[in-house]
């Protein structure tokens, strides 16, 4: 056996996170012997996880120090970066990316990749989201439509577990859910008094997040109401999705999964007789020595900027500026979403109710916005929705002494609410990443360059969606109710998609429907690099994994007709 | 287990500090000062001591037995920026200056009764000290004494519920 025999496989997957979890379990779930590569180290679910350690047994008690902001300048400034959360996120002094405009990039690199820290909310895309693009002409048109990826939505969300409610709404659609997460009294009554007040018909629903109401199984226990997995500490109960608690175990029980961690993939190797992608070129991060590892189909989910930076760093004779990029297309229309604007007010009432336990959700307005020709904004394209939930603190005390003590733990006076907006980005040619001519990282990769913004059009939704969170808790009935923009920059919301768009043109896009390249028919992207278009709901991950298991059932039927 | 190999680094220096007395007298109070990189064993009782006072024991342990003054010193020493550094060694010096000037001697060698009236004069409105509250009011409440003691503890909470009638803390 030669050593290119040894190393052969019949599908590689490139990232172990939510996408490449779920192509790592649909191709051994189909008799595929399947290398996953990940450039991070191995986290194993539940072994590896600190939840449990109490919060004073850390040296700083959760708060970030002078050494975590200087070797991790930007994941420092993340959400849910903390002193748990941080082991995480990637020191960015060793992969460094230089933002021509300020861009937040948020990175995970270990198995599970980012989701052992997202932010669990999944919803799915309507038929507005998929026909956006051609309607206003921003973008390419998807070349799917939402019946298309409907019943993969359908085959994936009963094992990934999502808690909701069903609506009827067609600009939200239904799922296979779960029992909802429960709002509490002032979000239930917030939600009633404003039901029939807007003439947009807008509502507040139980927000849908992949949090379990009900026992998966093994490893991946109910919901416990501890709030690890908001704060990015990941669960000891399995009760949320991740590719370490489902995906992956699924992958490792057929036998056909081969994980090799501390595997950072630079460049796919191009036969241009065969006119497919042979194999690829492996650096490991421990030992820096390189390896090649050869398949018949290569799934790149090594997420939105690292999948286009591998195939602008693929350069051969027939594509000299990145394989299959025939298109001039990798690496542009890059997207985030804008995010941050919003309200907040005080509820007078249930001055005798509290809660108990930390829900891992909140509360959800669908998207109310040129919806039809009753809801057109003259102003904007596209529109936004929000997240939100109302609780009750405590006070404060004043003085000192034994009153001010017990004083402490006095609840505040009334209860407050806030709801914040998550609004669509525009694809925009010129929003872009590319490879840096001369920098590299310690392993050797092109440094990536960020040049990315948000536009007019995002501009333009900022102060309709600061305005319309104030009506909603006013018509609620909240009082001292205050606006707010936390000016986010782009990336900051972890929604990046776009540079690997699929597209009905192989001349202005780089995947066709089923998200295969149209220059490479055996490479297939599904991670956030393949959206056409941001879409106007968050929780873009249910919407990769539904379109990761349609484009593995496809890829498969098409090597077994020997298409590919 | 963080939280060992700082108490294990906290009983070292107080170890230098018998070194210190049985050598060279003239390095004792140097030697003895010394907690961390930023501040002194002093600093450290005078936060546990002004600590207590703004929250002492009762039915629960105070801010004494939560040992604020030691986290503070770790969260000064590896979080806080050199302003934020520069401003609360200056909040204590103030309030030795103070306790100087109103009763002839550094805080923690008045009685109980002056230092009751140092903290209601700091009280009237003193920025620094009133950063400094903060600190030890989030140090006692994020010890084990303040989550597990003072706090009702629900480390695991196993249910939601959107409308009870008991606070949960």
């Amino acid at each position: 056996m030669n050593e290119k025999e040894k190393y052969t496989f019949d599908a590689i997957v490139i990232g172990t996170g939510i996408s490449g979890g779920w192509a790592a379990k649909e191709l051994c779930e189909k008799g595929l012997k399947t290398l996953v590569l990940e450039r991070g180290r191995n986290v194993e679910h539940i072994k590896d996880y600190d939840d449990m350690m109490p919060n004073w047994e850390l040296p700083h008690r959760g708060r970030i120090t002078n050494e975590d902001r200087t070797k991790s300048p930007v994941q420092s400034g993340v959400y849910n970066y903390n002193e748990r959360s941080k082991k995480y996120f990637v020191n960015d002094l060793d992969n460094p990316y230089i933002q021509v405009k300020p861009f937040e990039w948020a990175r995970g690199y270990q198995v599970g990749g980012r989701s052992l820290i997202w932010g669990r909310q999944s919803y799915r895309r309507s038929y507005l989201d998929f026909e956006a693009n051609a309607k206003d002409g921003f973008g390419v048109d998807w070349p799917i439509r939402y019946k298309d990826i409907a019943p993969w939505y359908d085959y994936v969300e009963p094992f990934v577990g999502i808690a909701g409610s069903m609506e009827g709404l067609p600009h939200l659609p239904d799922g296979k859910f779960q029992p909802p997460m429960p709002m509490n009294c002032v979000e239930s009554e917030v939600a009633q008094r404003i039901r029939g007040k807007f003439s947009d018909d807008r509502m507040i629903i139980n927000g849908r997040t992949a949090n379990y109401t009900l026992n998966m199984g093994e490893g991946r226990g109910q919901c416990q109401y501890k709030g690890s997995c908001g704060a990015g500490h990941a669960c000891s109960f399995g009760a949320y999705f991740s590719s370490n608690s489902a995906t992956l175990p699924a992958a490792v029980r057929t036998g056909n999964m081969t994980l090799r961690p501390y595997s950072i993939v630079q460049e796919i190797y191009y036969d241009k007789e065969k006119k497919r992608a042979t194999g690829l070129r492996v650096v490991d991060t421990e030992t820096l020595k390189e390896y090649e590892f050869y398949a018949k189909i290569i799934f790149l989910n090594a997420s939105t900027l690292n999948t286009a930076a591998i195939l602008l760093n693929s350069k051969s004779d027939a594509f000299p500026n990145g394989l299959g990029n025939s298109s001039g297309q990798i690496g542009h229309n890059l997207m985030d979403m804008p995010y941050g604007m919003g309200a907040q007010g005080t509820f007078e009432g249930f001055e005798d109710k509290f809660t108990f336990g930390n829900r891992p959700t909140g509360i959800f307005v669908p998207r109310f916005r040129n919806i039809n020709k009753a809801t057109e904004r003259k102003d904007y394209l596209r529109g936004f929705t929000y997240q939100g939930g109302a609780g009750r603190g405590r006070k404060g005390s004043t003085g000192f002494g034994s009153d001010f003590k017990k004083n402490l733990k006095e609840p505040a006076e009334h209860w407050s609410m806030a709801i914040t907006a998550w609004a669509e980005h525009l694809p925009y040619y010129e929003n872009r990443m590319y490879l840096h001519d001369d920098r590299k990282d310690k392993y050797g990769m092109p440094v990536i360059c960020i040049d990315c913004e948000f536009k007019e059009n995002e501009a333009a939704m900022v102060d309709d969606m600061m305005n319309s969170a104030a009506e909603i808790l006013e018509a609620g009935g909240l009082k001292d109710i205050k606006t707010y923009n936390w000016n986010k920059i782009p990336g900051s919301c972890i929604h990046e998609t776009g540079t690997a768009r699929m597209g009905n043109n192989p001349g202005t896009s780089v995947l066709n429907r089923w998200n295969q390249m149209h220059d490479v028919p055996n490479i297939f992207i599904t991670d956030g690099s393949a959206m056409a278009s941001s879409g106007t709901t968050p929780g873009p991950s249910v919407t990769y994994m539904a379109l990761t298991a349609r484009a593995v059932d496809y890829a498969v039927k098409e090597l077994n007709r020997r298409n590919i | 287990m963080e939280r060992r190999a700082f108490i294990i680094k906290a009983t070292k220096s107080i170890g230098a500090i018998g070194m210190g007395a049985l050598g060279i007298y003239s390095c004792q109070s140097h030697e003895a000062s010394v907690f961390n990189g930023e501040f002194s064993l002093d600093e450290v009782n005078m936060i546990n001591e002004i600590g207590e006072i703004i929250i002492p024991i009762t039915d629960t342990p105070g801010a004494k037995a939560a040992r604020v003054g030691e986290f503070i010193a770790v969260v000064v020493q590896d979080c806080f920026s050199d302003k934020e550094k520069k401003e609360l060694n200056a909040t204590l010096g103030d309030i030795n200056s103070v306790c100087s000037g109103s009763f002839g001697n550094d805080f923690l060698k008045c009685k109980e009764n002056e230092r009751l009236k140092l903290v209601s004069k700091m009280e009237e409105g003193h920025e620094g000290y009133k950063a400094l509250k903060n600190l030890i009011v989030s140090a006692y409440l994020s010890s084990e004494i303040g989550m597990t003691q003072y706090f009702d503890y629900h480390p695991v909470p196993g249910k939601y519920d959107g409308c009870t009638t008991v606070t949960p803390w």
